[in-house]
């Protein structure tokens, strides 16, 4: 029964069948089942193989940010749960993520942010367009464990190496690693400017960001 | 001659960037391209005039961002339609009478519902609002490019036959995947082609994000796919950052090369998206 569960919710994440998921997820728990378990047993291996999905060319934006709004749907069942539980997972990690100063591009960030929350992350998303003093201010308030910054116009990617000057300026950096991403950055440019992760693309993200808060 | 005849006897070759000319220029990062319309009229102007002297047939207004949605993601106190007015006017003053002047429509940047906020009503309603003022200041033509959404192409030719009966070219971005030619929202290359076709464009197509050789094997799939014209604008490559600054590989040469084979296979309209330069378009120039 419990098996039966886990390989229903995994279908449904993938499926981006939202309604279904919570109401597998509260009959799961209903059952006595770990919420920890739902989570690492069932979404996080459909979100995985979500991940492959795309990186292979068989499904693409819609059916991704589908499926993690019904992951982020499903976590907000589990999350209070797991607290419960008292497990300590690295997953409970603080993120404050955004679009740098001077990008109003929003679409690729809200992607990651919906991602990176679906994978059980504290998220705190400030939007496009974030000055740079903002991310220093609010990583700080927040205590993130992780800075993620955006930039997808060749012109703004120097926003992404003033915050991690401004990091360090405010004796921050040594508390929290840095993610940059957006379609012109590249590993070299996230090497040059110190950053200490680079996301190719939304999966990605949130691989380095597990990685990342993980090595903490 | 109309603008289809002259297509299909002569072939129509575009302009190239607007944007990374303008960054050359001094533009700084983060100010939308199309607020120099108000803000650096001589600059826009320069642009549109080497590409003119380069050989351009036609040039594309500086109005790819000045849609009414598009544009309120700025918080700018200009107004779009000041701006769309302006960016219409300055490319006809430069124009002499064998050049035809485009008026320019890009995506409004949000994310049709369920994936993001805007109703297909709002999107519409704003693509229309921008192309009667390119209407009214007398384009020649209007192309919208670079969108990413079959869903919301379709609704910028709906809005564009809805205030005006000038010609439109229709273009869509696509990345190579493993099963073909794609745009992010999944759309296959050849069906968003058909999609666009029945709209009674004049012409359809692809640009941005392909490099020139990239684009060769997806020109000849949207040539394959309809009989009407087909318009291709590839990238310059894909942009390098370096110490010095962004670099766009391709050189106008290795650029104009593969204008050629694409121009082969039966393409007719051509030009450059991001990266490309008046050298670029002086190249195709020289061998067409």
């Amino acid at each position: 029964m419990q098996e039966n569960i886990l390989t229903q919710l995994d279908e449904a994440v993938q499926a981006a069948d939202k309604n279904h998921a919570m109401e597998l997820v509260t009959r799961g728990l209903d059952l006595g089942m770990c919420a920890s378990d739902l989570v690492e047993r069932a979404c996080i291996p459909a979100m995985q193989h979500l991940g492959d999905l795309w990186e292979e060319g068989e499904i693409f934006l819609p059916e991704l940010m589908l499926s993690a709004e019904t992951m982020k749907a499903v976590m907000a069942i589990l999350t209070p749960k797991m607290a419960d539980e008292q497990k300590e997972r690295s997953t409970s990690a603080r993120i404050v993520i955004g679009t740098v100063q001077g990008d109003i591009h929003d679409i690729g960030k809200s992607l990651v942010a919906a991602m990176l929350e679906a994978a059980g992350f504290q998220v705190r998303d400030l939007g496009a367009d974030v000055p740079l003093e903002k991310f220093c201010d609010e990583a700080a308030a927040f205590q993130a464990h992780l800075v993620c910054l955006s930039a997808l116009l060749t012109t703004t990617m120097v926003g992404q190496k003033k915050v991690i000057d401004l990091l360090t300026q405010r004796k921050l950096r040594e508390k929290m690693k840095v993610m940059v991403g957006g379609a012109p950055v590249s590993r070299r440019w996230a090497e040059e400017i110190g950053a200490d992760g680079y996301g190719e693309n939304a999966i990605e993200a949130v691989r380095v960001a597990r990685q990342l808060i993980q090595g903490k | 001659m109309n603008l289809v005849e002259r297509i299909r006897v002569r072939g129509l070759l575009l302009d190239g960037a607007m944007g990374t000319e303008l960054q050359r220029k001094g533009l700084s990062a983060g100010t939308p391209p199309d607020l120099w319309n108000l803000q650096n009229p001589e600059a826009v102007k320069e642009i549109h005039t080497s590409y003119i002297e380069a050989g351009s047939d036609a040039i594309s207004a500086n109005t790819f961002g000045s849609s009414p949605l598009r544009f309120v993601a700025h918080k700018s106190s200009e107004s779009w339609e000041e701006i769309t007015r302006r960016g219409v006017a300055l490319a006809k003053e430069v124009a002499s009478r064998e050049v035809l002047v485009a008026g320019d429509i890009g995506p409004s940047g949000l994310l049709l519902a369920p994936m993001g906020p805007a109703t297909p009503e709002e999107v519409e309603r704003s693509f229309a609002a921008q192309a009667k003022v390119m209407d009214e200041e007398g384009v020649d033509f209007f192309i919208a490019e670079t969108f990413f959404s079959l869903q919301e192409i379709l609704l910028a030719a709906r809005a564009l036959r809805s205030v005006s009966s000038r010609p439109f070219f229709l273009s869509m971005t696509f990345e190579k995947r493993r099963r073909g030619f794609f745009s992010i929202m999944g759309d296959p290359i050849v069906a968003a082609m058909n999609a666009m076709a029945d709209t009674g464009a004049t012409a359809v197509g692809a640009n941005c994000s392909l490099g020139s050789a990239d684009m060769i094997e997806a020109a000849a799939e949207i040539r394959r796919a309809v009989s009407i014209p087909v318009i291709i604008q590839p990238n310059a490559g894909q942009p390098q950052v370096t110490p010095e600054g962004t670099v766009y590989p391709e050189t106008p040469e290795g650029f104009a090369e593969n204008i050629r084979k694409i121009r082969r296979l039966g393409v007719e309209i051509v030009g450059g998206c991001c990266g490309t330069r008046p050298e670029t378009i002086a190249a195709i120039r020289a061998q067409w």
